[in-house]
């Protein structure tokens, strides 16, 4: 942490501001890109309806990890909030314009 | 924001860890001491010692308890007497959540003085005794260990090496980070194991996507295709009179093919009430969940569950592989040692936390952050072991007739830890909180089974050893190793009045 106090180019208040910014992202961006992740899982996997609904619920977890830890690399902030909400809601975008494909039996 | 990968990723091991961390110690701890949740509460019911439960488990004499405690309950539920945990525990619910629960002998039926029992450190790991909204606190606890886990994996750029280093007489914060790296990567696969299968056993709770993608969020249509279980709508007629369910245990046990663990009566004041039947998790890895259904008043066979899906089968898996009802009782062993580690590895991470800017939280002072950080570390990880030990001396020291007694258990445990807490807090503004902590806990320990000998009857020590009831002694055993071990660091803090940091920030000033 030494090295980034050493740092002056960013305002300490705009670099709080950031800091609060990805939080946000990783925890509601992240479980936003995986609910979308789950919901378009549950069409794409090659299971039975309730098979497809468990394994997709399972794996959220780790999708929501996932996006927790690119939220704290990625560039900046913003282009972590961008990710997550435009990969996520492209993915729950699918199932809710294909309702019958995700409910099929 | 930060420089590089390594960098974020330390950041946010670091406040990931730390925010949770204390959250995360307690859940830990609870976790741990519930690998033998069945055997504490055996140890808790001194009056069923030297018995033993019958062959057939028995259920009738619970129902009556419940129905005259709770005739209009949602539900009645009984679990048998075992080998384990010989209590035959009742609970009657109300659709508005309250809840009555008694303990029965498994042979005659009669009332045994209540506990709160292994049970308590079992729920306290779930939901911390917070219902759904303590689930979802301790969810959010799991996802950030998660996190944490795999950012501290990503800063390790030796991992390998870094196991085989521990300088225990480095001192500071050395010590502690050797300490932090060898009980996390020892038991990495154990922890990342706990945290996804943790998270993973309230599913349904936290992930919402599937079920509605799949079926429109119909949950209700969604646990019938997934676990096949049966229901009745009521029909608003009382049930003119309860079949016996002592009657049906055998031929439910025929039709499962395993032994009957537990027994339900929904909506027992209707006339579709049914009475369900079902087994332990101790034959394989994953939940056996399987039901069978009577009709209540005339017990008729109505339904047996059907052989689980291949995902629902996963998650009955994960489940299982969570809560280490399988393998016995050498299996709960490795998993209680992994749990320590696990303790091990958070209170050493915030330890880790406090040493490294050990200069700044003696110059802050203790109203402070960092001040804060230094007071919660003494009193959540050198406080809970405390409170832990309390309990069970309450247990035994609480006259067996008092009411609400498993209350008064649970209150014994907050106090001492709130107790503990403060004294520790304020023992560490002088540099020896540890140290009063960790002697006071490792007294109560070593004198855990002087207490068990002076008050019971045949409970104690040498008499538990007589009768081969190896469960009830290695509960006093396994105190007398923990007293030791807290001791041991007792000890080793002796002497150490103040952080070396501390002490140079007083010099300087």
């Amino acid at each position: 942490m030494a090295r980034v106090a050493a740092a002056p180019a960013v305002p300490r208040r705009r670099q709080r501001a950031g800091v609060a910014s990805r939080v946000c992202a990783a925890l509601f961006g992240g479980y936003f890109l995986a609910h979308g992740a789950t919901a378009f899982l549950t069409g794409a996997l090659p299971f039975a309806r309730v098979d497809r609904v468990i394994a997709a619920s399972l794996l959220a977890f780790a999708v929501w990890c996932a996006a927790a830890i690119y939220v704290f690399a990625a560039r900046s902030a913003w282009r972590a909030w961008g990710t997550l909400l435009l990969l996520g809601g492209a993915l729950l975008a699918v199932p809710m314009l294909f309702p019958g494909w995700a409910s099929r039996p | 924001m930060k420089n590089s990968l390594l960098q974020s990723m330390a950041w946010l091991h670091t406040w990931a860890g730390l925010v949770a961390g204390w959250l995360l110690f307690a859940i830990f701890v609870g976790g741990t001491l519930a690998c033998f949740d069945k055997e504490l509460d055996d140890w808790m019911r001194p009056a069923l010692h030297g018995t033993q439960p019958p062959e057939t488990p028995r259920f009738d004499a619970a129902m009556a308890w419940a129905r005259e405690r709770m005739p209009d309950a949602h539900a009645w539920w009984a679990h048998a007497g075992t080998a384990r945990d010989r209590a035959v525990t009742v609970h009657a619910a109300h659709d508005d959540g309250t809840v009555a629960s008694a303990a029965l002998d498994p042979n005659t039926g009669a009332l045994v003085p209540d506990t709160a029992g292994g049970s308590f450190f079992f729920e306290l790991h779930y939901n911390l005794h917070a219902g759904t909204p303590g689930m979802y606190v301790v969810g959010l606890a799991g996802m950030l260990m998660l996190v944490a886990l795999v950012a501290g994996v990503l800063i390790h750029k030796r991992i390998f090496k870094d196991f085989f280093t521990f300088r225990p007489r480095a001192g500071g914060q050395r010590a502690w980070l050797d300490g932090h790296n060898f009980t996390a990567v020892l038991a990495l696969p154990f922890h990342l194991m706990i945290a996804y299968s943790g998270v993973a056993i309230f599913v349904a709770s936290y992930v919402f996507g599937g079920v509605q993608a799949g079926y429109g969020g119909d949950m209700a249509k969604f646990w019938e295709e997934a676990g096949g279980y049966y229901e009745r709508e009521e029909v608003g007629r009382p049930l003119p009179r309860l079949h016996s369910l002592d009657a049906l245990v055998a031929d439910a046990q025929r039709r499962m093919g395993a032994p009957v663990d537990w027994a339900s009566v929904h909506h027992p004041d209707d006339a579709s009430a049914v009475i369900q039947f079902g087994t332990r998790h101790d034959r394989a890895v994953a939940w056996d969940m399987q039901q069978v259904t009577y009709d209540a008043s005339d017990g008729r066979f109505l339904h047996q569950t059907p052989p689980p899906g291949p995902a629902f089968r996963t998650y009955a898996f994960l489940g299982g592989l969570h809560m280490v009802q399988f393998g016995g009782s050498a299996l709960r062993w490795l998993y209680f040692l992994l749990g320590l580690c696990g303790c091990a590895m958070i209170a050493s991470g915030m330890q880790v936390w406090v040493r490294k800017r050990a200069a700044r939280v003696a110059r802050a002072g203790a109203l402070s952050g960092h001040g804060l950080v230094r007071a919660l570390n003494v009193g959540v990880v050198g406080g809970m072991p405390l409170a832990c030990v309390a309990m069970l001396w309450a247990n035994r020291l609480l006259p067996p007739g008092l009411p609400a007694r498993a209350d008064a258990e649970v209150q014994a445990f907050c106090a001492a830890w709130i107790l503990a807490a403060l004294w520790g807090a304020w023992a560490e503004r002088r540099g020896h909180g540890w140290r009063d902590l960790f002697a006071t806990t490792a007294a109560a320990l070593l004198l855990l089974p002087v207490l068990n000998l002076l008050t019971t009857a045949h409970s104690h020590l040498p008499a538990t050893l007589a009768r081969g009831e190896y469960a009830l002694a290695a509960v006093d055993l396994t105190a007398l190793a923990l007293g030791l071990g807290f001791a041991a660091l007792a000890w080793r803090l002796r002497g150490r009045r103040m952080p070396h940091a501390a002490r140079a920030v007083e010099a300087g000033a």
